[in-house]
């Protein structure tokens, strides 16, 4: 059931996926002039302009240039940067667990905190501890990512000194990748140090990005678990006498995540783009830090690669949440179907 | 319910109503030019001749800020009136036309919320150049999905009603229609969205500055400001700090207000 589900969404997702080929292909179209002779910049001679407009078939018609590009695109080849000669796809893919880690770590850091704000919130309404959660969250979204990065990287880490500001390890622990995601690779290797100074490193830049969802998430949580708290079943599990702490996390909560599920999706992509902020203030070596530094070398290809990978992330993502609701809640599973 | 939605959207316009004077008043108070250089007061901490401090060039961080806030409300205003715009118009063309015209324009929506909002914001900054009109034009292009599909909805829902068509039968003129039951109608809640929208185009607009992709240097931009100082962060931390917090405070001025005209919204339709 849910498979044929998910083969559904996956397909309703190519007719957008090839959208969003469109527009990231036009990306590099719209700069202002001859594409070829702006991503080279003012010093590039004739002879190199007209190569690149070769490789980029600037003089096909365009129909011809976006067929060209989605075939390259269907191979797994992102093109070659224009500042180091090199594959795309092979540089993203190095950066990539990066971003993810950050991201992931983020995610969990935000539902560790947002949950319970909920929760306390939800179970009396409109109480002190209600309001002053809602001005919190409220505050919390206001927040400009770069700004949180830089107070905390002032804080604890030059002022403090109790937590390191850039990088994602210590560079004397450096060994090569096996996953490429630091905290896994620690205890894979078996290494305390290593997973210690690995966490030390994601707990600044994962709490800026914790932030901003945890503040968004825990007032939706909060009004679907006042919905929730009110339902038949709930109802019933405390007319049979059931304590108070197990129906609101066993029997509430349950229900009351499935309709902010898709709302995380949308806010899973806010937090790509706060990403972007806050590796480009901590130093993080991941997809948002490359997209800063091709858009600073006017590497417009690497950045149409990286736009390419972000959107494609966050449809992954949307589908995913979307069968983890489906897992969640059984009555939607009739729906379509 | 008790009176904070409404307490909520009050602060909200108190704090608006405050910057707004700060921005709009400001040039006349305070007394240095926000690009005058002084190389004797270069990074001075805050005095009484300069309030804020002075930044790297030794400008005043005050008339700086007040400069940035006019910059930074125009900016907001127009970045999402033009969203505005463009997403109403052709979420209304969408849902009342319908056919081909809905098809291409929804599917164009949904390709565009596919990206991250700030990501497509940065792609299109960087491919039309860093300028502070390009950044405006971006972030307001990644804005207006929202009111398309907002404005389609309310055009679905109004179009299906049966007085509107009575009001068709007894021959109504079609921009009549148009004012009278669909943009009116839609208006509470496209206006809570541009409001939570302000928000968001503050954001982006000082995150693209920050990056580069902006306003650029001299223009006063409090995004810009905060790029432009990260170097003396430690020694000279007002230069930061003071934009920083008008930008939070400008942001959370918007979020106040869209949060308590959400809360006003869902009462009365709660009540009837």
């Amino acid at each position: 059931m849910i498979a044929g589900y998910l083969l559904r969404r996956v397909l309703a997702a190519i007719p957008v996926l090839a959208l969003v080929l469109v527009l990231v292909f036009a990306l590099a179209r719209m700069i202002p002039g001859d594409p070829a002779a702006a991503m080279l910049g003012p010093g590039a001679s004739t002879t190199q302009i007209a190569a690149l407009r070769q490789t980029m078939r600037l003089d096909e018609p365009l129909t011809a240039q976006f067929t060209h590009y989605v075939v390259q695109v269907a191979h797994g080849d992102l093109g070659i940067s224009l500042k180091t000669g090199r594959p795309l796809a092979g540089a993203l893919a190095e950066k990539f667990p990066a971003t993810i880690e950050l991201a992931v770590a983020a995610t969990v850091l935000a539902l560790v905190l947002a949950i319970p704000a909920a929760v306390l919130a939800a179970v009396r309404p409109d109480g002190w501890i209600d309001n002053a959660l809602r001005v919190i969250g409220i505050a919390g979204v206001s927040l400009p990512a770069f700004l949180t990065a830089l107070a905390l990287q002032a804080v604890f880490g030059a002022w403090l000194g109790w937590l390191p500001v850039a990088l994602r390890q210590s560079p004397w622990l450096a060994q090569p990748p096996i996953t490429g995601l630091a905290v896994v690779d620690a205890v894979l290797r078996g290494r305390l140090d290593m997973l210690l100074d690995a966490l030390a490193h994601l707990v600044l830049p994962a709490l800026v990005l914790a932030s901003f969802l945890a503040a968004s998430f825990s007032r939706l949580l909060r009004a679907s678990l006042i919905a929730a708290l009110h339902a038949p079943h709930v109802r019933a599990a405390r007319a049979r006498g059931l304590p108070a702490r197990a129906i609101v996390w066993r029997h509430a909560l349950r229900f009351a995540i499935v309709p902010t599920l898709p709302v995380i999706g949308i806010q899973f992509g806010d937090m790509l783009g706060g990403a972007i902020l806050t590796e480009t203030v901590f130093s993080w070596p991941g997809l948002g830090r490359f997209t800063v530094e091709a858009i600073h070398n006017r590497d417009y290809p690497a950045i149409q690669a990286a736009t390419l990978v972000f959107a494609a992330v966050f449809i992954v993502v949307s589908i995913l949440i979307d069968a983890f609701a489906l897992w969640l809640d059984p009555r939607l599973r009739g729906g379509g179907a | 319910m008790s009176v904070l939605p409404n307490a909520t959207a009050r602060a909200g316009a108190v704090l608006l109503a405050l910057l707004a004077a700060a921005a709009v008043l400001g040039p006349w108070l305070v007394a240095p030019s926000p690009d005058a250089v002084s190389v004797e007061h270069l990074l001075a901490p805050p005095s009484p001749a300069h309030w804020l401090g002075t930044d790297m060039l030794g400008r005043d961080v005050l008339a700086r800020l007040v400069a940035g806030g006019r910059m930074t409300l125009l900016v907001g205003i127009s970045v999402v009136a033009i969203a505005f715009a463009i997403g109403v118009f052709a979420g209304l063309l969408a849902g009342l036309v319908g056919g081909v015209a809905d098809q291409v324009i929804m599917r164009v929506t949904d390709a565009m919320l596919a990206f991250p909002a700030l990501v497509l914001a940065i792609a299109l900054a960087a491919a039309l150049g860093p300028s502070l009109g390009h950044a405006m034009l971006a972030v307001a292009l990644g804005l207006a999905p929202h009111f398309a599909r907002l404005s389609r909805a309310q055009a679905q829902s109004v179009a299906a009603s049966l007085h509107v068509t009575a009001a068709r039968a007894a021959g109504v003129p079609a921009h009549w229609l148009l004012w009278r039951y669909y943009l009116r109608g839609a208006l509470p809640t496209l206006l809570t969205q541009a409001s939570l929208s302000l928000g968001t185009a503050i954001l982006q607009v000082a995150a693209l500055g920050f990056l580069g992709l902006g306003a650029q240097p001299p223009l006063a931009e409090w995004g810009a400001d905060i790029s432009a100082n990260l170097e003396c962060l430690r020694s000279a931390p007002w230069v930061a700090a003071a934009p920083g917090t008008a930008i939070f405070l400008a942001v959370l001025a918007f979020n106040l207000l869209a949060d308590g005209l959400t809360a006003a919204r869902t009462r009365i339709t709660a009540r009837a």
